[in-house]
């Protein structure tokens, strides 16, 4: 019932449900689409012992706050269904008092005659049964998912040489790892338990972490590693005389794995570095377990080469112009653009040094990218600092929103660019 | 071989995070009703008493509402909830293994609320009548 049903000029009791009154039910704010996947699919709560609670639904996460009141608030739940036939209207004072309520000016009513007659007629039905009190009810705020702790499992174990190393002594084929192996890694279902995200947002977030799924157990790769490996298929990408935009997963695989490479790091490979080729036949989404046909990305693969030619050190931004050029492969170009989140050149003119620093290996947590990004240098540029703030995502607040509460901006003169410090 | 990542933070497994399912048994869930007053309620009578008061609807469309606890009448108004309240039952399960499992049910959900939010107004007889 969305209302308590009473007739007009008819008075009605109100009454704590003689079965019992719940002071333990808990009151959830929801918007409908939330209450329907509730209903339909049901939602969870996560959280460890010393985590705020969280509410995750298919693809968003919550925070739950919880709201006090001093009001009292009395919930009444489906009542029992009032049999007209059974109202016992037999005493004629009752009677009476039914009449002389139903003839009742509308404002008038506080003699204690009126409540007299109120009283009489409202005690001829059943009242209306209060089943539960509340003093509070739960909000939710939409939070970005907690994902720090999922560097940390995915990183417990990355697949690397020595891997490779094991692998190649049993001998295993694709079929016999999957059964044999001891699996290194964990399945999404054990990261769903132990992160604060939902599935929709862990999907996303391994992407972006560059995780690998082998045998259903997803870990980290070694950057090193994986960089080898991507050498090694533009290599043999040249010596094959396959394009760049359109290669052949079945035959690089093929020709890699004489060299040790198992067929699904090929595949890993090619999709951390480049993106599947879409053709009409193939459906949104398919899984990169049956997409043959690869275009490696231009900007990935000159990024790996600019981090591998400053060797993790500040190098001269002539010097790394040129050594970069002859890193990448023959048919790209590389632009200083592709590394406006990947490394930061101090100085200016010839003395001008570049040097590695990835937006991926920094904090996502709002605060702590800050620190990071000040740790590094303490005056920053708009346009500089831009793409180090993406990904860093607060639901409800704008990047202006984050920027004043964590920096301070200042301008050396009105005409001179905003430059952004530490608040 | 080069340095590819910086001050990467290693951070130690999570120690398991609680999972607390919320769900509903059912396609549909019932509608309750939320009657909200400023203050509380006390008994001062000596009887034990359930009884709170007395409702009154004046108008043909039932949103003006008339409450009498004991000498005092309160107005209220029916309103929609901005947001729907979902209400949840918590259920402590013991599994035979041993493990104690919590959930929620959502046993209803409620959409409009009677809130009666202006001062009482005390029905106490004039002597000498009106």
């Amino acid at each position: 019932m969305s209302s308590l049903a009473l007739k007009p000029g008819q008075p009605r009791a109100i009454a704590f449900a003689p079965d019992g009154v719940r002071t333990d039910l808990r009151l959830l704010e929801v918007d409908e689409p939330l209450l329907q996947e509730i209903i339909q699919k049901g939602v969870v709560i996560k959280g460890g012992e010393e985590d705020e609670a969280i509410l995750v639904t298919s693809r968003r996460t919550y925070a739950m706050k919880v709201v006090e009141t001093t009001n009292l608030q009395l919930l009444v739940g489906p009542q029992q269904q009032e049999n007209e036939a059974e109202q016992t209207l037999d005493k004629s004072e009752d009677v009476a008092a039914a009449v002389a309520v139903a003839a009742e000016v509308p404002g008038y009513g506080s003699g204690l005659m009126t409540q007299w007659n109120h009283f009489r007629s409202a005690s001829c039905q059943d009242p209306i049964k209060v089943n539960a009190t509340s003093t509070s009810h739960i909000e939710l705020v939409e939070v970005a998912p907690r994902l720090e702790a999922l560097r940390g499992l995915l990183w417990q174990r990355p697949y690397g040489i020595d891997d490779e190393r094991a692998e190649a002594e049993r001998g295993g084929t694709e079929m016999g790892e999957a059964a044999g192996r001891t699996a290194a890694g964990y399945t999404f279902e054990g990261l769903l338990a132990m992160v604060q995200a939902s599935p929709e947002e862990l999907r996303a977030a391994l992407v972006s972490e560059g995780a690998l799924e082998l045998g259903g157990c997803w870990r980290a790769v070694d950057p090193n590693y994986l960089g080898s490996l991507l050498e090694l298929v533009l290599l043999t990408v040249e010596q094959d005389s396959m394009t760049l935009s359109a290669l052949r997963a079945s035959r690089l695989e093929a020709s890699l794995q004489p060299e040790g490479y198992r067929p699904a790091l090929v595949r890993h490979c090619l999709s951390v570095y480049g993106k599947p080729v879409v053709t009409d036949s193939l459906a949104d989404g398919t899984e990169i377990v049956g997409q043959d046909l690869w275009c490696l990305d231009e900007t990935k693969v000159c990024i790996h080469f600019a981090h591998k030619v400053m060797g993790g050190r500040a190098m001269l931004l002539s010097e790394f112009n040129v050594a970069w050029r002859n890193a990448v492969p023959y048919g790209m170009t590389p632009s200083l653009g592709m590394l406006r989140s990947e490394a930061l050149i101090d100085g200016s003119g010839a003395e001008a040094r570049i040097s590695s620093f990835p937006a991926s290996a920094l904090p996502r947590d709002p605060g702590e990218r800050f620190a990071a990004l000040f740790g590094r240098r303490a005056r920053w540029e708009w346009t500089t600092l831009e793409p180090y703030l993406e990904g860093v995502q607060v639901p409800g607040q704008s990047a202006e929103a984050l920027l004043m509460r964590f920096a301070r901006a200042s301008q050396l003169t009105p005409d001179a660019p905003l430059v952004y410090s530490v608040r | 071989i080069y340095i590819y990542y910086l001050n990467r933070k290693r951070r130690e497994t999570c120690s398991g995070v609680m999972i607390i399912p919320i769900k509903c048994s059912g396609s549909t869930v019932i509608e309750w009703v939320l009657v909200e007053l400023q203050g509380r309620i006390e008994n001062l009578s000596e009887e034990q008493t359930s009884e709170i008061g007395v409702l009154l609807s004046k108008e043909p469309d039932g949103k003006v509402l008339q409450l009498t606890i004991g000498y005092h009448q309160l107005e209220g108004k029916r309103v929609p909830l901005k947001k729907p309240l979902a209400v949840l039952n918590k259920c402590e399960r013991l599994s035979h293994a041993g493990d104690a499992s919590t959930s929620y049910e959502v046993v209803g959900v409620i959409r409009n609320q009677y809130l009666f939010k202006t001062r009482p107004r005390a029905l106490i007889s004039k002597p000498g009548g009106r």
